[in-house]
């Protein structure tokens, strides 16, 4: 570090109460934590941090901490074995502030307790079986739904698990004299820097002088498969309607005379199913069988049965017909029949009998059906195309919900099919409406559905870095922010607090744009979204974001851009140890990609979109990469996959990797530009005529490790050869100014803010921007000259040194800035590295 | 400088953008497919089959609801019936309205014309009128045609599809920019932004959703209709149920609705409905009242099939109240790409 300092390591680990330190400090502790205890060793751990972003997956490959708690009173007390235990004895979801237990005895009011991953503090010990007034998710742990019959059922006073609890490694600065820097009243936190983040893995394990763990990083999380899956056996295939014992059937019955005036008349409600419990599935002959019951009932209590017969269906053409018998009465001339469905759907039949009903007979009814007779015009529609009755074995029924996808294994083929309707009762599932979703044209079979196992696949759609943010935080509690909306099973319930969101939703197309759907069973985040990512150039990486948290980030990893952050010179490199700067072999590149994608059920079936190129598989033979993409549209696919594999056939082939090695204060992390102005012969200049040794110009950083003790940083970045691929120049909209002809200031979008202020600092100078009005007449001689780029609250306010060209701003004629033209003379060289007309580079 | 909207659009060619050259193409061929699409993009605002009595010898009048471009572009009409008798003079009138209020509603023509129909009687006449402007504010058009001097005439169709003018500079009230290329194309080599990729998407959109296209119609004489119904209750009588087919398009497409109904007396609430039939699970329905002006109300329909074969099937259904006529004049259901 510079000037002398150097660091303290610690780290925070959730549930537990004390700070392992290298050395106490006595600085204040972060809030939940008491002590700090001096028994953190890490000199043994590799360096820490991300070594490099695949770029075919967007999966970071990051390197795990090793760390050893001394064997220190403090130490022996938090991994003793539990003094005190209780065990639940009814669930406790994530929001409960009163649980049951077996019993209580010997636990306090005021007790800490671990279940699982979280601990809590009991308020009160109501009576032996019963703790109220909880505070869950104490000391950095996160609250869950704890279930009778999991390990996270019993409850104790120390953890009964380290593998899975979160980690932060902190350094705070020592002066060269030792001491840690602050006034009294200052923080362990207030100068320290998050060093690396993640989760143990293994550990504790005895080692001769203490307790070994091993922790990964918080990225490699996102490997692990997910376990979304409802499972069952199809036992039936008959079309089931769920049904309400409320539904009521209003019959309106009439015998008229030979005038028209009413003989008898009779209000008969019927209720089909007020002997089935609600969500009851039936089939539609048992449907119709309870409707000719109920009309009986009705027919008896209302005392009907002098006048109005029975309701019988009759079967013809495959179509079945209500009729309804009536009772031998010469006075009665014509009948009319109303029946309103549950007090919205009408059929109406009225029927005329010149000669009088005196032999009886029966009426037709205007009620037909082939299905569900209760499907009358859309109203109480169910489905009427292949159906399955399941019963769910593992799983909650309750959390199937529709539309969504089931995977059926048939004489060792899987297919997966598509309902859109779904109802379940108890541990039985009826799933319909349904549609092959496997690019199969048909269905399969009744016979072939009947006996199979059934997989319920819980799913998601919406934008990739939507579908990501819900996958990443979704614990099935909706406790750890906006996106923890899915079911348990079907995301990492990691929270809000580890994500920067922001570089999710902020994603531009494609990525940002097109529209997935997706299954998450037998799944990993990468396994999902790592053909996306790697296809359009993004990564998933635990990184700094601008308050100094590790947090996931979504970044950009194609081997170009601009608009650095920060430069590194032949000052930066370090040559303490070896070589600061050392060529690195980058995969090969591809020359065939293969675009897929699935079919709702995982990988067994896709399409496969090919984009070949021709004249380099002739000399090298071909070198595949496949990209799986579950979009919904296959056309959207197409087109934007069309053009992300060209840019990967024709850049990729000339892209250059190097490793730098730098000290700790070079900001640079994985998924920014930096300008790189070094004369070490390790790096190369391909685009100048002629080639030289030495570089200038823009890399993006695919990796940084630190080593612990050393502190120093290895960089792996990915620069420009022959193939100069640059950011386009920003176009910034003009929110506001001072309505002058010539404008003291000028507001523009916050996002602004930062390319301007670099544009100056690095210019060291006044620098010009172009204006123009979009869908006018557009010209290069409209300028304006800025001399200071400052934030007043939700804008970047430029300071217009001067304006030239004769022009005005128009705000309903939305006036824009841009840069100034290559030979203008106005353009700043940091300017330069956004895209021109002609300027060398190439669209990426 | 110059604002060129091209004959074609222009389809680069796969070379073009295989690592090309940061220069003025193939930019420009994009964006000046902008300028084509402002001028080219006709989708029909009006294609409305009549129904009426067959044989007509009195003027019919016919109202149809719209929702114009918001550039009050200009559009070409073309008008479809048959006269029995050869070679009769029927006027075409057309006339728009910001507010139709029935008989008191103020009418501003768009155009006029005696139009001689076909020489043999019972051929079919088309008649053709274009350029004319519809105001962005016009929420009706009104259509009459005269009697024949002799025989009778059937009505049969009306089309309406934009024809605006070649593209200029300016922003239009739909968002829509067309693209000079005086910046881009500058001898000092401009600076290629952002906004012009955007411009491209930005454009196409905004001429895609303003110009809505019709997809759900019904039209019958405004004072002279015959499809009246008497029933035992509040139900709904459908119309023949219509598909609407949307290639490509869904899982889920929203119509804007406008209809246009009355009644003769009594109570008017949610007289008319809209729905997706077909049993379609979780399809939506929407109702109207029947109050004399024109309703506004969207359906969202659930597509069924696959691809270019996309479809949902709509019912339009009447009821009244008692014995109170319910005269349903006119719907139109406006589908907006990615709405």
């Amino acid at each position: 570090m510079r000037y002398g300092f150097a660091p303290v390591y610690w780290l925070q680990i959730a549930g537990v109460p004390f700070i392992p330190i290298e050395r106490e400090t006595g600085l204040a502790l972060p809030t939940g934590y008491t002590s700090e205890d001096a028994c953190l060793v890490i000199d043994d751990s590799a360096a820490v941090g991300v070594e490099s972003v695949n770029r075919d997956d967007g999966t970071a490959v990051s390197l795990a901490l090793s760390f050893k708690l001394l064997d220190t009173a403090t130490v022996r007390d938090w991994l003793r074995r539990p003094s005190k235990s209780m065990s639940l004895t009814a669930d406790l979801n994530a929001t409960d502030t009163a649980a049951t237990v077996d019993d209580s005895t010997g636990w306090n009011n005021g007790d800490a307790a671990f279940l699982g991953m979280e601990r809590i503090a009991i308020g009160t010990v109501a009576s032996a079986t019963s703790l109220t007034g909880l505070t869950r998710a104490e000391v950095d742990t996160l609250a869950h739904a704890h279930d009778v019959g999991t390990t996270s059922q019993i409850i104790t006073d120390r953890p009964r698990f380290w593998r899975g609890r979160d980690v932060i490694l902190w350094a705070t600065p020592l002066d060269p004299s030792g001491v840690a820097v602050g006034i009294a009243g200052a923080s362990l936190t207030d100068d320290a820097v998050q060093v690396w983040r993640g989760r143990i893995d293994a550990g504790p394990r005895r080692v001769r002088d203490g307790f070994a763990f091993e922790a990964s990083s918080v990225d490699r999380a996102l490997d692990r498969q997910l376990a979304a899956t409802i499972t069952g056996r199809v036992v039936d295939t008959s079309a089931k309607v769920a049904v309400s014992t409320g539904y009521t059937i209003n019959a309106q019955v009439r015998g008229d005379n030979a005038t028209g005036g009413a003989v008898w008349q009779y209000g008969l409600p019927l209720q089909p199913f007020a002997g089935d419990s609600d969500g009851d599935l039936l089939t539609h002959a048992q449907i119709r069988d309870r409707v000719a019951t109920a009309w009986s009932s009705a027919v008896s209590d209302a005392s009907a049965g002098g006048d109005v017969g029975s309701f019988t269906w009759h079967l013809s053409g495959g179509v079945y017909q209500a009729r309804v018998g009536m009772v031998a009465n010469a006075s009665v001339y014509g009948f009319l029949v109303l029946l309103i469905f549950d007090g919205s759907e009408v059929v109406s039949t009225a029927s005329k009998h010149p000669g009088g009903w005196g032999a009886g007979g029966t009426v037709e009814l205007d009620w037909k059906t082939t299905g569900n007779p209760l499907a009358i015009g859309g109203a109480f529609a169910q489905p009427y195309k292949w159906m399955v009755t399941a019963t769910i074995d593992n799983g909650d029924a309750s959390g199937i919900t529709a539309p969504g996808k089931f995977r059926v294994t048939i004489d060792g083929a899987k297919r997966v099919v598509r309902f859109q309707v779904v109802a379940t009762n108890n541990a039985e599932a009826y799933l319909g409406w349904l549609q092959p979703a496997d690019g199969s044209k048909s269905l399969p079979t009744r016979e072939q559905l009947t006996g199979a196992d059934i997989e319920i696949l819980l799913g998601d759609s919406g934008t990739f870095p939507t579908m990501m943010l819900r996958c990443l935080m979704s614990s099935g509690t909706g406790q750890r922010g906006a996106y923890d909306t899915l079911q348990r099973g079907q995301g990492y319930g990691l929270d809000d607090d580890l994500i920067d969101v922001d570089s999710f939703t902020s994603a531009s197309a494609p990525i940002g744009t097109l529209q997935g759907e997706l299954s998450s069973g037998d799944n990993s985040f990468s396994s999902l979204f790592g053909g996306a990512l790697g296809l359009f150039r993004k990564g998933i990486v635990a990184r700094p974001d601008h308050t100094g948290a590790i947090k996931l980030h979504l970044v950009n990893t194609a081997p170009f851009g601009s608009g650095h952050t920060v430069t590194i010179g032949d000052v930066d490199l370090l040559s303490n140890d070896s070589d600061p700067v050392e060529s690195v072999s980058k995969a090969d590149s591809p020359t065939t990609v293969a675009v897929l994608r699935p079919h709702g059920g995982g990988s067994d079936e896709s399409d496969r979109i090919v984009f070949n190129d021709n004249a380099q598989v002739d000399a090298v033979g071909a070198s595949e990469v496949e990209y799986s993409i579950p979009a919904v549209d296959r056309v959207a696919l197409w087109q934007v996959a069309s053009q992300a594999a060209t840019s990967h056939l024709a850049a990729d082939q000339t892209a250059q990797a190097v490793s730098v090695r730098v000290p700790p204060w070079v900001a640079a992390y994985p998924g920014d530009v930096v300008w790189v102005d070094s004369t070490h012969p390790s790096f190369y200049t391909w685009s100048t005529a002629p080639a030289s040794p030495g570089y200038t110009g823009a890399a993006r950083v695919v990796g940084r490790v630190i080593e612990l003790k050393t502190a120093v940083v290895t960089l792996t970045l990915i620069q420009d050869s022959s193939v100069t691929v640059e950011a386009l120049s920003p176009a910034a909209l003009v929110d506001n100014f001072d309505h002058a002809t010539a404008p003291a200031w000028i507001d523009v979008p916050l996002q602004y803010l930062e390319h301007m202020q670099t544009a100056l600092s690095e210019a060291g100078a006044n620098v010009w921007l172009s204006h123009y009005q979009p869908g006018e007449i557009e010209t290069a001689t409209q300028l304006h000259e800025v001399s200071a780029a400052a934030d007043v609250g939700s804008k970047c306010r430029l300071t217009i040194a001067s304006t030239s060209g004769g022009h005005t701003l128009v705000l309903a004629k939305r006036s824009t800035l841009t840069l100034p033209t290559t030979n203008g003379g106005k353009l700043s060289t940091w300017q330069a590295q956004f895209a021109h007309v002609d300027d060398g580079s190439t669209w990426g | 400088m110059t604002i060129t909207t091209p004959t074609g659009v222009g389809i680069s060619n796969a070379s073009a953008l295989w690592l090309p050259a940061m220069a003025q193409e193939p930019l420009k061929t994009a964006l000046q497919n902008c300028n084509y699409l402002m001028q080219w993009h006709r989708p029909p605002l009006v294609s409305h089959c009549y129904t009426a009595d067959d044989a007509l010898t009195r003027t019919s009048i016919y109202i149809v609801p719209i929702i114009p471009s918001a550039d009050s572009l200009r559009y070409n009409f073309e008008h479809r019936f048959v006269c029995s008798a050869g070679s009769q003079s029927v006027t075409v009138t057309v006339d728009e309205t910001a507010s139709y209020t029935g008989g008191s509603t103020t009418w501003a023509n768009i155009y006029s014309q005696a139009v001689t129909s076909d020489a043999t009687g019972g051929n079919l006449t088309t008649h053709t009128k274009t350029l004319q402007a519809i105001a962005s504010t016009s929420e009706a058009l009104r259509i009459t045609y005269t009697a024949p001097a002799s025989g009778s005439r059937n009505d049969h169709h009306v089309l309406t599809y934009p024809a605006p003018a070649a593209t200029v500079a300016g922003l239009m009230a739909s968002g829509a920019t067309p693209f000079d290329d005086g910046l881009l194309a500058h001898a000092d080599k401009g600076a290629v932004h952002t906004e012009w990729l955007n411009r491209c998407k930005a454009t196409s959109s905004a001429v895609l959703r303003d110009r809505k296209q019709i997809a759900l119609s019904f039209v019958q004489d405004e004072t002279n209709q015959t499809y009246q119904h008497n029933s035992l209750g509040s139900d709904y009588y459908p119309l023949p149920i219509a598909r609407v087919w949307l290639p490509n398009q869904g899982p889920v497409c929203t119509l804007d609705l406008r209809v246009l109904a009355s009644v003769d007396a009594g109570g008017y609430s949610d007289l008319i409905r809209v729905r997706q039939a077909g049993g379609v699970p979780g399809a939506a329905s929407t109702t109207f009242d029947a109050l004399g002006g024109v309703e506004s109300s969207t359906l969202a329909l659930i597509m069924q099939g696959d691809g270019l074969m996309r479809y949902a099937d709509i019912e339009i259904g009447v009821a009244r109240l008692g014995a109170n006529k319910t005269r349903l004049k006119a719907v139109s259901g406006y589908y907006t790409p990615g709405q």
